[in-house]
C-alpha cells in the first residue's frame, strides 16, 4: 500500500480499503466534484482512546516513589539515569524510556501530562467505564449520547457540508453518538459501486432509497454521501508530511497522518476521535521492554510525527488521550496488572500548558490507595474535559455537555495556557 | 433410517417453493378464493412466516419461505432447534477443503507451526495465521449454506456472547476446537455445558490469561500469582452480568478458585487444557457469600454450575437473547419470560430460543424489520439472496472486515456491539453498498453468482420480481420501488439494479 494517495483512498485502512485494493476495482462509485468551501481553520480537537486501560504508572512512572518499585518487583520501569531509565520530568515523574521520541514536546512546552486522572466511578469493567468517559456521565448507564456529540448540538453549524467530527473506527464511539451528526469510518473513498458509467445512477438510486429515512440507516448514508465529497477533494493529491515527519507504519500512525492532511486542509475538522487497544495487559507487560513498551513507543513515535507534521498548525490543535481506567499497583503473578482505578493522560499542542505533570499526587502508601490497591483519583476525567471544552473548544456551556458536573474558574487545572 | 424420513419433507417442501416462486411468490389458490377476513390471516401468515424466516436464518429466500409454510412454523422450528436431526452431506463436501477443521491440536501445531518451533517445514500445511481464516471460511459458509440455519445463528451468538480473539499466539490454534467442540455441540444445548466447555478451552484459557493464574508463591516463571481477567469476565461478561451483585472481593476469591487451570505449553507439540494441582490455590474461598471448599479442580467446576444456575446469569443471558432475535430495547415482559424458562429448564438453550421464537412480541408488528444485520448477518443473507455458491470463502471473509466486524478478531471481551446504533456508520454503510455491487455482479473471488438470474427475473417481471426474490416477503418502500425504477429506465445493468436491491435500506434490516 506503499504508494496510495490521498485520504480518501487510503482512508485509514482496515476494512474496505484493503478489500478494495485486493479486488482490483477501479471505478469509484459517489465521487462528486467537491464544491469550493472558504476555509476553516478553528479549534481541533484530536482525541485518542487507549482501549483497554493503560497503565498510567508505567507510561508515567513515579520514580520518586519507592512503593512504586516495591510492588512491581519484575515489571517497574528502572529509575531515571540508568540504561533503560524513565525520562526524568520534573525530579519526581518519568515518562517511559520507550517513549523518548515525544520528550522534545515535553521539554518544548507542548507535551501536557495529568496524572491519577479518572472516573469518579468505582467501576473496573472495560465496558462501563468505557462508557461512562465517553457519556461524561459516570455512573449513569441510561445515557445515550456522548459528550462530544453534546458538545456538537450545543454549537450548532450553519454550515453543513463540513466534516466537523470524524471518528476512525469501525463503529461510532459513544463519545460522538447522538442527534449532532458526526462521521464515522474507515474506508470512504475506497467506494466502488456498478460500472463506471453508471456511477452517477448508482449514487443517485441510494440517495433516493435513503432520502426519507430518519433511522440510522437513513443519517448514516446521508453522512457517507456528504463526506464523500469533501474527501474527493482530498483525495486528488498525494499527501507528503511535511518537516520531514516520519510516520509510523501502524494503524495509529497511519491514521493520524490521515487526520494531520485533513487538518491541514481546512475543511472544517473539529473533532478527530481515534481508538488505540491492546492496552489491558494483565500478562507480560514487560518493563522498560516489552508488550506496553512497544504500545506506548508506537503512541509515542505517532505522536511526535503528527506534532512535527503540524508544525505551526499545531498551534490551534490539542491531542488528548484517555483511558477507561488504570491498573493495580501491585504487578499480578502473570507479570502483568489487573484492572485498577486511576490513569495519566497526555495533552500534545501548541496552546498547552506543557513541560509539566498536572493533578494532585495522592501516593502509593496503603492508606493512600483506592481501595487499598490502586492509584487513586485526585482529578475528576471531567475537570479536564470541561477545561479542554471551554479554554480549547471554546465552547462555555459546560453544564449542556457535562449535565450535574459542577465547574468553573477555580476548577481549572490550568493545562490549557 | 430415521435421518431419511425426517428429510423428505425438507425436501418436498423445497421442491413445492419452486413451484410457488415462479408463479411470482402468490399465495396458495385456496387463500386466493378465500373470504376477505381469511384472506388478511392468510397475509397475516404470511407476513410472520417471511419474519420466522429472517431472524431465525442468515437471510430469508422464496425457497425457505416456502419450506416453512409446507412444514408450518412450528414444525419447521422444532426440527431447527434440533440441529442433530437435519443431514447436510453437501455441506460436508464444502467444508472438506479447510484441512484445519479437522485436526486435533497437535495435528495443528504440525501442520501450522508456530514461528521457530522444531516441526518440520515438510508437513507444513501454511502459517498460523490461515487457521482462523479456515475456521472464519467455515462459518461463513454454514451461513450461507447450512441446512440446520438456526444452529448457525446461535452458534454465532454464543461466539459473540463467550468472545475469544483468534488473532495471535496459541488462541489461533485454538480456535478450532473452541468453536467445533466448545461452542457448536451446547448451541442449543444447555448453557452449563456451554459454560463449561468455554472454561476449559484453551482458546478461552489463553485470551483471558487464566492459562497463567497461580496461587501466589505456587507458580514459576512468568505464572507466579493470581490473574483476575477470566474471573472478573466470567461474571461480568459470561454469566451475571455486570449489575449480577458481586463485588471486586468476589473477582479475587474466583481468581483463587480457577487457579491451575491451565493450558500445554504450545512447545510442548500439543495444546490442551490441564489442571496444574501445584499452582492451585488450596485454601478456602467465599464467593456471592457462599463457601466452596478446597477441591482442586471441582472448585472451579461447582463454581461454573452455582453461576450457571444464578438468577442473575438466566436474567443477563435472556436479555442478550431477546435483544437479538426481538429488538435492541428488548420488551421486559418476554426478558422475564425468557428468564424463567431459563431457570425452570436447568438452562435449556433451546426451550429458552423456542419461548422467544414462539412469543407474541417476536411477532409483533413493531418488531419486523426491526433489527439491522451485523456485518456477518450482511453478507451471508446477501449471498443466501443471490443463491450463491460459496467455493472458498476467504474472500468473502475480507467482506465482512470491510464492514466494521473482522471474523473471530474482536479484541475486547464484550465481543461485537449487536444494536443498530454501534453497528451502523457512514463508513459502514459505504461497505455495504460496496458489497452488494461485488456479490450481484459476481465480483467476489471463490464465490459464484448466476448474473443472468437477474436479466430474467427482470424479463419475467421487471423490478418487482426482483424484489419478491431478493426480498420475498418484504414490502419495500415507495422509495426504494421508485429508486429501482428510475434506475432501470436511466438503463441501469440488471447486475446493478440487483446490487440496489441488495443495497436497499429494506435489506440491511431483518
Amino acid at each position: 500500500m506503499g504508494d496510495v494517495r490521498g485520504v480518501g483512498r487510503r482512508l485509514f485502512l482496515k476494512g474496505g480499503a484493503v478489500a478494495m485494493a485486493s479486488f482490483g476495482l477501479g471505478p469509484r462509485f459517489l465521487l462528486r466534484a467537491a464544491s469550493a468551501a472558504p476555509p476553516r481553520d478553528g479549534a481541533v480537537l484530536v482525541a485518542i482512546f487507549q482501549r483497554g486501560a493503560v497503565d498510567g504508572l508505567s507510561m508515567v512512572v513515579p520514580h520518586g516513589e519507592s512503593r512504586y518499585y516495591e510492588r512491581r518487583r519484575t515489571i517497574a520501569v528502572p529509575r531515571p539515569g540508568g540504561a533503560d531509565g524513565a525520562l526524568d520530568l520534573d525530579g519526581f515523574f518519568g515518562l517511559h524510556p520507550a517513549m523518548a521520541s515525544l520528550a522534545p514536546a515535553f521539554d518544548a512546552g507542548e507535551l501536557a501530562i495529568v496524572h491519577a486522572c479518572g472516573s469518579p466511578d468505582p467501576s473496573r469493567s472495560h465496558f462501563d467505564a468505557q462508557d461512562y468517559m465517553e457519556t461524561g456521565l459516570p455512573g449513569d448507564r441510561t445515557a445515550t449520547d456522548g459528550w462530544l456529540n453534546r458538545h456538537l448540538q450545543s454549537t450548532p453549524r450553519q454550515d453543513a457540508s463540513s466534516v466537523r467530527a470524524v471518528a476512525v473506527a469501525p463503529q461510532m464511539p459513544r463519545a460522538l453518538a447522538g442527534p449532532a451528526p458526526a462521521l464515522a469510518t474507515t474506508s470512504l473513498g475506497e467506494v466502488a459501486f456498478g460500472p463506471p458509467a453508471q456511477a452517477a445512477s448508482a449514487r443517485a438510486a441510494v440517495e433516493r432509497m435513503y432520502a426519507g429515512r430518519d433511522d440510522v440507516l437513513g443519517a448514516a448514508t446521508r453522512d457517507a454521501l456528504a463526506s464523500l465529497d469533501v474527501f474527493a477533494r482530498l483525495d486528488a493529491e498525494p499527501y507528503q508530511p511535511a518537516n520531514g515527519a516520519v510516520y509510523p507504519s501502524s494503524e495509529l500512525g497511519t491514521q493520524l497522518r490521515d487526520v494531520a492532511q485533513v487538518i491541514k486542509a481546512k475543511v472544517g475538522l473539529e473533532i478527530a476521535y481515534l481508538n488505540v487497544g491492546s492496552w489491558d495487559t494483565h500478562s507480560l507487560q514487560g518493563g522498560a521492554s516489552g508488550q506496553l513498551a512497544s504500545l506506548l513507543r508506537d503512541l509515542a513515535s505517532s505522536l511526535a510525527a503528527f506534532r512535527a507534521d503540524l508544525g505551526t498548525e499545531l498551534e490551534r490543535v490539542c491531542v488528548l488521550t484517555m483511558s477507561e481506567f488504570g491498573r493495580t499497583l501491585d504487578e499480578n503473578g502473570s507479570g502483568g496488572t489487573d484492572h485498577g482505578h486511576a490513569t495519566a493522560m497526555l495533552l500534545l499542542g501548541g496552546r498547552v500548558a506543557g513541560g509539566r505533570v498536572h493533578g494532585d499526587w495522592p501516593g502509593l502508601a496503603a492508606g493512600q490507595l483506592f481501595e487499598g490497591r490502586d492509584l487513586a483519583v485526585t482529578t475528576d476525567f471531567r475537570t479536564l474535559f470541561a477545561e479542554i471544552l471551554v479554554e480549547h473548544l471554546r465552547n462555555p456551556d459546560v453544564a449542556a455537555v457535562f449535565p450535574g458536573f459542577s465547574y468553573d474558574a477555580r476548577s481549572r487545572l490550568g493545562v490549557i495556557a | 433410517m430415521l435421518l431419511r424420513t425426517l428429510v423428505r419433507p425438507l425436501l418436498l417442501g423445497l421442491g413445492l417453493g419452486l413451484g410457488l416462486t415462479a408463479s411470482g411468490a402468490a399465495p396458495p389458490d385456496d387463500a386466493r378464493a378465500a373470504a376477505p377476513a381469511e384472506r388478511a390471516l392468510d397475509a397475516e401468515e404470511e407476513a410472520r412466516i417471511a419474519h420466522l424466516a429472517s431472524r431465525a436464518t442468515f437471510g430469508a429466500t422464496p425457497e425457505l419461505i416456502a419450506e416453512i409454510r409446507a412444514q408450518g412454523r412450528a414444525r419447521w422450528l422444532a426440527r431447527q432447534l434440533a440441529p442433530e436431526t437435519i443431514a447436510d452431506p453437501e455441506l460436508a463436501r464444502r467444508l472438506a477443503i479447510y484441512p484445519a477443521l479437522g485436526m486435533d491440536s497437535s495435528e495443528l501445531l504440525a501442520g501450522y507451526p508456530l514461528q521457530g518451533s522444531a516441526a518440520d517445514s515438510t508437513t507444513a500445511v501454511g502459517r498460523p495465521a490461515r487457521v482462523p481464516l479456515e475456521v472464519a471460511s467455515e462459518i461463513l459458509t454454514r451461513a450461507v449454506h447450512a441446512r440446520a440455519q438456526l444452529a448457525e445463528v446461535m452458534s454465532d451468538f454464543w461466539l459473540n456472547h463467550f468472545n475469544v480473539d483468534a488473532g495471535d499466539g496459541p488462541a489461533r490454534h485454538a480456535i478450532v476446537a473452541y468453536v467445533r467442540d466448545a461452542i457448536r455441540p451446547h448451541a442449543l444445548g444447555r448453557f452449563a455445558d456451554l459454560l463449561r466447555a468455554t472454561a476449559e478451552s484453551p482458546a478461552m484459557l489463553y485470551y483471558l490469561d487464566n492459562y497463567l493464574s497461580s496461587a501466589p508463591g505456587r507458580g514459576r516463571g512468568r505464572a507466579r500469582g493470581l490473574n483476575e481477567n477470566y474471573a472478573r469476565e466470567l461474571m461480568e461478561l459470561h454469566t451475571l452480568g455486570v449489575d449480577g451483585g458481586y463485588t471486586q472481593a468476589d473477582v479475587v476469591e474466583v481468581a483463587r478458585v480457577f487457579t491451575g487451570w491451565t493450558i500445554t505449553p504450545p512447545r510442548s507439540g500439543a495444546l490442551e487444557h490441564v489442571f496444574v494441582a501445584a499452582r492451585h490455590d488450596g485454601g478456602e474461598k467465599t464467593v456471592l457469600g457462599r463457601r466452596i471448599a478446597p477441591a482442586g479442580k471441582d472448585e472451579g467446576l461447582e463454581l461454573l454450575d452455582v453461576l450457571a444456575r444464578e438468577p442473575a446469569t438466566a436474567s443477563f443471558v435472556a436479555r442478550k437473547l431477546v435483544s437479538r432475535f426481538v429488538a435492541d430495547v428488548p420488551p421486559e415482559a418476554l426478558v422475564a419470560r425468557a428468564r424463567d424458562v431459563f431457570l425452570d429448564s436447568d438452562g435449556d438453550v433451546a426451550r429458552v430460543v423456542a419461548a422467544i421464537l414462539g412469543s407474541s412480541e417476536f411477532y409483533a408488528a413493531a418488531s419486523r424489520r426491526a433489527k439491522v444485520k451485523s456485518p456477518l448477518e450482511l453478507i451471508a443473507s446477501a449471498l443466501r439472496a443471490a443463491r450463491a455458491d460459496v467455493r472458498l470463502a476467504p474472500r468473502a471473509v475480507r467482506l465482512v472486515a470491510a464492514l466494521g466486524q473482522p471474523m473471530l478478531r474482536a479484541e475486547a471481551p464484550t465481543g461485537w456491539p449487536e444494536t443498530a446504533d454501534a453497528v451502523v456508520t457512514a463508513g459502514g454503510m459505504a461497505a455495504r453498498f460496496d458489497a452488494a455491487w461485488l456479490v450481484a455482479s459476481d465480483g467476489v473471488p471463490g464465490v459464484r453468482v448466476d448474473v443472468a438470474r437477474w436479466a430474467r427475473l427482470l424479463g419475467d417481471g421487471g423490478t418487482e420480481a426482483l424484489l419478491a426474490d431478493l426480498l420475498p416477503g418484504v414490502p419495500p418502500s415507495s422509495a426504494t420501488r421508485a429508486a429501482l425504477d428510475e434506475a432501470r429506465a436511466g438503463g441501469a445493468t440488471p447486475a446493478l439494479l440487483a446490487a440496489l436491491v441488495l443495497a436497499s435500506p429494506e435489506f440491511q434490516q431483518q
